[in-house]
């Protein structure tokens, strides 16, 4: 059948990723309501520091083995209006797409209407694909710009400059809230 | 409560460690982590049950998120199985249905729960989509690549988040 499109060791390499993934993600709390909607109340940044380290340790791993596989357009308006309307869902649904699945899986009942609502979010916007196209994909386009080409800078450089912004807004956060 | 915080700080930073060595592993087999395709992707395949005419009709479904299986669709149930293997070999009990933190606020009604729930969930992933990623792809993929799209999507997604949050709980902490 069509189901399967890509070989069984790259569809196995996705279950050990996924499920490692979502492993420390539930491990961490980060799949947790409260600690979500904490965040975004501003009364905890601990999740915020958990996302940032992240980044860090990543950028640092992709740029020693020079493996940069994407990077995504900077299509202003589709960014600034779809991470809008994505905020609004991450504080409603208190999940982003992801740690969703992590609490389906753990079996808390608001997730299955949290995923149902999403199926049914992307038909939607496959429906509506051509308007959003000319509306926010077309128009203001950057190309696939990153720290580095933004600063003039060389690949090394932005990863330090990522580094240390991230680094020093975890470090001023903790300067902050103590 | 200062001591309390450097205390419970200190397992975000290990967390977030192990999570981007996840990421490395990721970009070293070539496969970056991301969900949000996939919810397209499923949707595809459920509608092409009723009517393969209105998915093969429709663009988007083939030129970005054509329903076949690959990478990506094992990785989102790879992030499945992490929850009920969480569930029952490391917590041993069943989750909440709806989250205590929200019961306090809220009261303890299920139906007005899974609602906002519904539409949480419909939001998330029709901002996903059109902003092309979520807060794995877009930010945590294209962040450590150094991608601006990923602090454009994060400051967005921040800002509408801490507001919805704001406002939705306001007055009842």
């Amino acid at each position: 059948m069509e189901l399967v499109g890509s070989p069984f060791s790259v569809l196995f390499l996705g279950l050990i990723t996924g499920i490692a993934f979502g492993f420390v993600i539930f491990k961490y709390g980060a799949s947790r309501y409260d600690n979500i909607l904490n965040m975004l109340l501003l009364r905890d940044f601990g999740l915020l520091k958990f996302m940032m380290t992240a980044v860090m340790v990543a950028s640092v791993g992709i740029f020693l083995m020079d493996r940069v596989i994407y990077i995504a357009p900077a299509q202003v308006l589709r960014l600034v209006a779809g991470g809008l309307i994505f905020g609004v869902g991450f504080a409603l649904l208190g999940a982003c797409p992801g740690t969703v699945l992590v609490s389906f899986g753990e079996g808390k009942k608001d997730s299955w209407y949290g995923i149902l609502g999403g199926l049914l979010g992307t038909a939607v916007y496959a429906h509506l694909y051509p308007v959003m196209d000319e509306m926010f994909i077309g128009p203001v386009n950057l190309g696939k710009m990153t720290v580095h080409s933004l600063l003039g800078v060389s690949y090394g450089v932005g990863v330090i400059v990522l580094v240390a912004v991230f680094g020093g807004s975890i470090l001023l956060i903790n300067k902050l809230t103590r | 409560m200062s001591v309390k915080n450097a205390k419970s700080d200190r397992h975000w930073y290990i967390g977030g460690a192990l999570l981007g060595l996840v990421v490395i592993f990721s970009f070293f087999t070539g496969h970056p982590v991301g969900t949000a395709t996939t919810y397209e992707r499923i949707t595809g395949h459920i509608l092409r049950f009723f009517s393969p005419e209105y998915v093969s009709g429709t663009i988007h479904y083939y030129k970005e998120a054509a329903p076949v299986a690959e990478w990506q669709t094992l990785f989102v149930i790879g992030m499945l199985l992490s929850g009920v293997i969480g569930r029952f070999l490391v917590v041993k009990h069943k989750g909440e249905d709806v989250p205590e933190m929200w019961v306090q606020a809220f009261g303890s009604s299920n139906a007005r729960r899974f609602a906002v729930s519904f539409i949480g969930g419909f939001l998330l992933l029709f901002g996903s989509r059109l902003a092309g990623g979520c807060t794995s792809g877009l930010f945590i993929s294209g962040g450590s690549q150094l991608a601006i799209a990923a602090l454009i999507f994060a400051a967005a997604m921040f800002a509408s988040g801490i507001i919805t949050a704001k406002l939705l709980y306001r007055g009842r902490d």
